[in-house]
This record gives structure tokens, C-alpha cells and sequence, in this order.
């Protein structure tokens, strides 16, 4: 039987191996999450293309397209804040918290199948459902074949990204609560824009009070000031504003962890 | 090999559960840990795996704060939980899984007691009854051979062929360089097994030698109920007395075996004059 490497410090080949038992624990979640959007996404096509108004087949996808890209990042969420399940309960939380691996090995774990496996898999997923929308159109509507796949109308780098931002508040969700994790961060990624409207509102008082009229412009979509910038530029601004923000909520996902005690 | 030094810990809004609580358990012995419902003994097992940190105080294990959890540690470790949640997947495939984060795992023993207990590991661990998921987890556990094993409540579920199954296996193991932690209710299930006894009540350890100790210290026995003989704790049964005795207060007979459900209610009953006994003797 394989063995792995027991030293103190982080072990690629024992990381490996955690996300294997992450996956394997969670695959039923993910596999029936991305399977039943993609049928259920291609079951919606279909009943647009049936019952829908004048919109052409190309038209249908890009909703459908647009669509998906919802869900694929609220399922994200909602997986994600679950991916430590384990950790919900007194009986299963010994199963992951004297598991011989390190903190930063699971928690790595987590956020690799969280977020770089599931976009693949749900982009990948969803240029399969574009390949079939394609294929099947002309069978089931016009007879002629189209080719529906274009991603360029979604922003795709940017829901990506948008992604990677709130997933790894959802990680610190999943380290942090104790039941309910999904439902417990949305709440407060609520109460914290609610917070800050307030404290926006108080501080633009204050300070006209002092300098006259102050405008305040808040955007909850972050990347529409970099949209004039050259592709290579965008990305960089993007990433900027997205890397710094990832990194301190994992930062904050790897402490609670390593100090998460039993229920 | 597990160091507890001065340890304090309360759960939030609660009464301290410890209170600068010290334990030493050695290699090649096996610990029974007892104590009344609510004692601490699962939270003491928490500690030890680094599950819950101490307010004060310190646990190690070989030497590593158990807090820390650090690989090493954890895996010459194994917990078999009282309450205890396995994954959705086959035995086989948790075996597969997890084993190779035990690097002294014994394939060999591990397909000897599933043999044993009759645990089909090609089905799903959810679809198993309580009692075959925990004849599972304690295969698994043996098998890891870690030099640190904790058990808590290990009988608790199992049906009666099991319990005596169970006692077969682990006094075959070779534990000469493995701890063993049995923390139970169910004394007169474990008793035979158990080298050292170890109480804990209101936070403290009130209770903690060798059977050698014990029996040097004290004797079984059951005497008539109008019998004047005193003794220093005793439960009365259909006419008699089932006592202990100090060391060789009951000359005219032979002492009877020790009696781990006795010994245990008499510490928690007479803990100061049983601690008298035991003074002068190094733990």
C-alpha cells in the first residue's frame, strides 16, 4: 500500500493526496451540481426555442450562456461553502481535523477543487452544452447548423475573477461556521455592503458638513472603470484589484482552520 | 509519550471542566479512563488529538504540542471517536484513502480482524449498521499500528460476540511500544484489559496506578452483611457486602480478583481514603 510522507512540512505528494480524499468525499455534490445546471440549462434552450418569441437560436444561447455563468458562480458559492462538511458536525470532524496532513494542505485543497477544478470542469461543461445546443439546433429547429459558441459575450474573464474573490470568502465561510455555512456567509457578505453603505452615508455627511457636497461612486461591478484598457492591461488592473483581496480571505481561511477545535 | 501538564480548559459560559489537570501515559501499557457521565474523559481525548486547545496548560504527544497538529504527530495517532461520521464511500475505498497517511499501517492485520468481525468493506460505510461502521473504524484503527491509540467508548454498539472479539484482538496486539487509551463506562466489558487506572472527577485526576499498585494496595472481597470487619467502600448484594479492603485487612481468606466496577465506585465514592492508600506509591 502506498505510504506518504510524514514531515512537518508542506508535501506536494500529501496534498495530492488530501485533494483526492476532498474530491472523492464531495464528487457526489459537484457531479449532481454541474450535471443537472448543464441539463438543466439545455431543458431551458430547448423551451425557449419551443415557446420563445422571435429571438434567433444564437440569441437563446447567449441567455442560456449568460444564464449559466449565474449559476455557475452561486453553485460555486453554495459547494464551496460546504467543501468542509466534515468540520459541521462533533462525529465527522475528527475524520478531517486528525487527518496527518497539514493545515495549508487542506485548506489548499479545498480552494483547488473549489475553484480551479470546478471552473474548469463547469466551463468545460458549458462548452459542451453550447457543442450540443450546436449540434442538435438545426436538428430541432431550422435545419440549418450554427455554430452558438461564443464566450466573448459573457465576460468570462471577469466572472472568473469575480469568482475567484467571493469563493475564497466563501472558504473562509466554510473554515468559519458551524452549520448552515452558505446561507451564514451571504448573510454577512450582506450585512458588510449594508455596513458600508451606512458608513459611506455617515462619512459623505460628515465631510460635506466641512468641504460641501461629496459624490460617492460604488460599483458592485469592480472591473467597469478597467473595460477601455488594452486585454493585457485589463487583466493586469484586474488582477490588481482581485489577487491582493483572494489572498488576505484565504489568509484569513488558513487561521481559522488551524485554529478550528471540535464542536 | 502523552504529557499533560497543568492543563484548564472550561467549554464558553460553562464552569471550568479542568482544573490544572496533569497526566503522564507511557508506552506498553494500557490505560483505562474513567469517570462519571460529564467527567471530561471525551474532552481530555479532544485535547490529546490537538481537537481542543487548552485555556492553560499544555498536552504533548512524543514530545509535539498537540495543538499544533502537525502531520508527524497526527499520523502516530488514531482516535476512534464515541460518536463518530464516516465519508459516503466503500470500506475498501476509505481504506485505500486513508491509509497511506499511517506509514506503519498493517495490511495484514487490518484484512485479519475485518475477517474477524465479519465487516463487508466492499459496501458502502453509510449502508452499514452503527455496530459493523464501528467494527470498521476499530480494524482501521488497530491496523494503523500508530504508537498513540485513543478509544472511546470502543464497545459501545457492538453486539456481544463482538465485545469478546474485540478483548481477543487487542490483548493479541504487541503493544510494547504503543500507548492505549480506552476511556469507557463499560468496565466490567474492559476491565481484564486494562494495565492502568486512571479516574477523573471534578476536573482533576483523582486516580492514577497500575494494577500492581492496586492489588498491593487493596483487596477484594465479598464478607457477610453483619460481618464487623471494616472496610472502605462497599455495595451490598442479596445478604453481603462486596468490599474493598485495605491490603491485608482480610487475612482470614484470600483476597478475591479485582473488581473494576468496584474499585471505580469506591474511588468516586471514597476518593480521599482511597488516595490514602495510594500515598506513598509513585504513579
Amino acid at each position: 500500500m502506498k505510504s506518504l510522507p510524514m514531515t512537518n512540512g508542506f508535501s506536494f505528494e500529501r496534498f495530492k493526496w488530501v485533494t483526492y480524499r476532498l474530491l472523492v468525499i464531495n464528487k457526489k455534490e459537484y457531479a449532481f451540481g454541474i450535471g443537472g445546471t448543464l441539463i438543466g440549462l439545455y431543458a431551458f434552450w430547448i423551451l425557449m426555442g419551443v415557446f420563445g418569441s422571435q429571438q434567433t437560436l444564437q440569441e437563446n444561447s447567449t441567455i442560456v450562456l449568460a444564464f449559466g455563468t449565474v449559476i455557475y458562480q452561486i453553485g460555486g458559492y453554495v459547494l464551496t461553502a460546504s467543501i468542509f462538511s466534515e468540520l459541521q458536525s462533533p462525529g465527522s470532524a475528527a475524520q478531517f481535523l486528525t487527518l496527518p496532513a497539514k493545515t495549508g494542505e487542506k485548506l489548499f485543497s479545498g480552494w483547488v477543487i473549489s475553484y480551479v477544478l470546478y471552473t474548469l470542469v463547469a466551463f468545460l461543461g458549458l462548452s459542451l452544452l453550447i457543442l450540443v445546443m450546436s449540434l442538435t439546433g438545426n436538428l430541432l429547429f431550422d435545419g440549418e447548423f450554427q455554430n452558438l459558441y461564443d464566450l466573448t459575450k459573457i465576460y468570462l474573464n471577469n466572472v472568473v475573477l469575480v469568482y475567484l474573490v467571493f469563493n475564497s470568502i466563501f472558504l473562509l465561510g466554510a473554515a468559519y461556521f458551524k452549520g448552515k455555512n452558505f446561507l451564514k456567509t451571504a448573510f454577512s457578505i450582506f450585512l458588510f455592503f449594508v455596513f458600508m453603505g451606512i458608513l459611506m452615508i455617515i462619512l459623505s455627511n460628515i465631510i460635506s458638513n466641512f468641504a460641501g457636497p461629496v459624490m460617492f461612486s460604488w460599483s458592485v461591478y469592480p472591473f467597469a472603470s478597467f473595460e477601455s484598457s488594452g486585454i493585457f492591461k485589463k487583466l493586469f488592473l484586474q488582477l490588481l484589484y482581485v489577487l491582493p483581496l483572494t489572498l488576505l480571505f484565504l489568509t484569513f481561511s488558513y487561521f481559522r482552520l488551524k485554529n478550528r477545535q471540535v464542536a | 509519550m502523552i504529557s499533560i501538564k497543568n492543563l484548564s480548559f472550561a467549554f464558553k459560559k460553562n464552569k471550568p471542566l479542568f482544573k490544572d489537570l496533569s497526566l503522564q501515559m507511557e508506552t506498553s501499557k494500557i490505560y483505562g479512563l474513567f469517570g462519571l457521565n460529564g467527567a471530561g474523559k471525551t474532552t481530555l481525548l479532544n485535547h490529546i488529538t490537538g481537537m481542543l486547545f487548552p485555556a492553560e496548560g499544555e498536552c504533548t504527544v512524543n514530545g509535539v504540542t498537540a495543538r499544533e497538529r502537525s502531520p508527524q504527530m497526527l499520523s502516530d495517532l488514531f482516535l476512534i471517536p464515541e460518536q463518530f461520521d464516516l465519508p459516503s464511500m466503500t470500506g475498501t475505498q476509505y481504506t485505500e484513502i486513508h491509509a497511506p497517511f499511517y506509514p506503519t499501517f498493517d495490511e495484514a492485520l487490518f484484512e485479519s480482524v475485518i475477517d474477524e468481525f465479519k465487516v463487508d468493506i466492499t459496501s458502502k460505510l453509510q449502508e452499514l449498521s452503527y455496530g459493523q461502521r464501528k467494527k470498521f473504524l476499530i480494524a482501521f484503527a488497530l491496523a494503523t499500528n500508530t504508537r498513540v491509540l485513543l478509544m472511546d467508548e470502543p464497545t459501545n454498539g457492538l453486539d456481544i460476540p463482538a465485545k469478546s472479539q474485540f478483548r481477543r484482538i487487542v490483548a493479541s496486539l504487541d503493544y510494547s511500544n504503543r500507548c492505549i487509551v480506552i476511556s469507557t463506562h463499560q468496565v466490567r466489558d474492559l476491565g481484564a484489559m486494562i494495565d492502568q487506572v486512571s479516574v477523573i472527577k471534578n476536573g482533576e485526576i483523582v486516580f492514577n496506578h497500575g494494577l500492581d499498585a492496586i492489588q498491593k494496595n487493596l483487596s477484594f472481597k465479598k464478607i457477610p452483611a453483619d460481618s464487623e470487619t471494616d472496610y472502605i467502600y462497599g455495595e451490598e448484594a442479596l445478604g453481603s457486602v462486596h468490599a474493598v479492603f485495605r491490603a491485608g485487612a482480610v487475612n482470614e481468606h484470600a483476597s478475591e480478583e479485582l473488581d473494576m466496577e468496584l474499585l471505580f465506585n469506591a474511588i468516586i465514592s471514597q476518593t480521599n481514603n482511597i488516595q490514602e492508600e495510594f500515598k506513598t506509591v509513585s504513579v
